[in-house]
């Protein structure tokens, strides 16, 4: 043997062996196969991304939406009834029960003067608002002044939130 | 590799089915080749195959882009092939028999490479493919990851779940193996003398 060369070990001749194995090429048609396979687990797994991403936007907008409603929008003048058939006005800081209207439930009035000239059956509150009945106007229910407190403020930011929703998903549905 | 799968899983699990596709095409030969020599049959290997696939789009989510894709693939293909394996509960053999003269005489003599050895080498990979068949799938494993997929010892381990000493030693062992393997099919290997 001469000096410039060395005998190679039997198990680098091995290893050499496997090294140099043939390819073994996946069948025709295989990554296709595997796509067709691969709907039913796509809408699988969209469906469920699909609800929890509604779910995640739902529980952002009730954490973070309420509390900037609160800030930004929680000095809006509104109203909130639970008699749905009633005619309520709402104008310029001005919310008003039109005279021959008869609202059975309850009345909430966020920031605004309510002003009554129809009959109220139920209770009324009246948060950062001022009361005046009418001449005719007539509440049958207490009275109830709510005090400024966050747990008030986040209540009306909710209830705005909900009369949005309830408006952008009407309008979508139009 | 890593970085162009861990791009192209970015994109899959954006629902971009086109890069799982490009995914697949771009790791269905390894593991195929992987599988077939680990099961010795096509179809199975196929199904297997298939089936490492949809296990990768169903767990894309779970993927840690801290890993890399190599050893990810290849764990879950590693453990379909021991399923696979546990389940058939005898031995397997190629359906395409290469090498069946098995009077066939490996051996290489100390000399310069040439147009001769070229031939012994493509023998060599002949018998190589018959005496892998015949070790235990523990054994067969580690070397087929090793030299024919040149994964490093810390990849092994990762695919194996074994620490890295056992990976060693159990392809100390298996290279061993492997060699008594082709004695006993009366192939004879004598040391190479090669050019450095």
């Amino acid at each position: 043997m001469s000096s410039n060369h060395y005998c190679k070990s039997i198990h680098e001749q091995l290893e050499e062996g496997l090294g140099s194995l043939p390819d073994i090429p996946a069948p025709e048609g295989f990554t296709a196969a595997i796509l067709a396979r691969l709907p039913r687990e796509a809408e699988r797994r969209a469906s469920w991304r699909k609800w929890r991403t509604a779910g995640a936007v739902a529980a952002l907008m009730l954490l973070l939406g309420s509390p900037l409603y609160v800030l930004t929008d929680g000095a809006r003048p509104m109203f909130e009834s639970t008699d749905p058939h009633v005619s309520i006005q709402l104008r310029g800081g001005v919310v008003t029960l039109p005279a021959g209207e008869v609202l059975r439930g309850d009345l909430r009035v966020y920031n605004a003067e309510l002003r009554v000239a129809g009959r109220i059956e139920g209770a009324v509150y009246l948060a950062a608002s001022k009361l005046a009945i009418k001449p005719l106007g007539e509440v049958v229910g207490e009275v109830h002044v709510l005090p400024q407190s966050w747990l008030t403020r986040l209540r009306q930011g909710l209830v705005q939130m909900g009369m949005e929703v309830r408006s952008y998903v009407r309008g979508a549905l139009r | 590799m890593d970085l162009v799968a861990a791009s192209l899983i970015k994109r899959a699990k954006r629902g971009e089915v086109g890069a799982f596709a490009e995914l697949v095409d771009a790791y269905k030969d390894k593991i195929f080749a992987f599988l077939y020599r680990m099961t010795g049959n096509r179809e199975d290997a196929n199904d297997l195959a298939q089936e490492v696939f949809i296990r990768v789009y169903s767990s894309l989510h779970t993927f840690d882009h801290d890993m890399r894709f190599s050893p990810w693939i290849y764990r879950i293909a590693q453990n379909l092939a021991i399923d696979f394996l546990r389940k058939q509960k005898k031995t397997v053999y190629l359906d395409d028999q290469p090498g069946q003269d098995n009077d066939m005489l490996w051996q290489v003599e100390c000399q310069s490479p040439g147009p001769e050895e070229m031939t012994e080498l493509h023998d060599l990979r002949v018998v190589l493919e018959v005496a892998l068949r015949e070790l235990a799938p523990m054994y067969r494993m580690v070397l087929l990851l090793r030299f024919a997929h040149d994964m490093s010892y810390e990849d092994i381990a990762k695919v194996t779940e074994l620490p890295i000493t056992t990976v060693k030693t159990r392809l100390h062992r298996a290279r061993e193996a492997l060699r008594q393997a082709l004695i006993e099919k009366g192939y004879s290997i004598l040391p190479r003398r090669v050019t450095p």
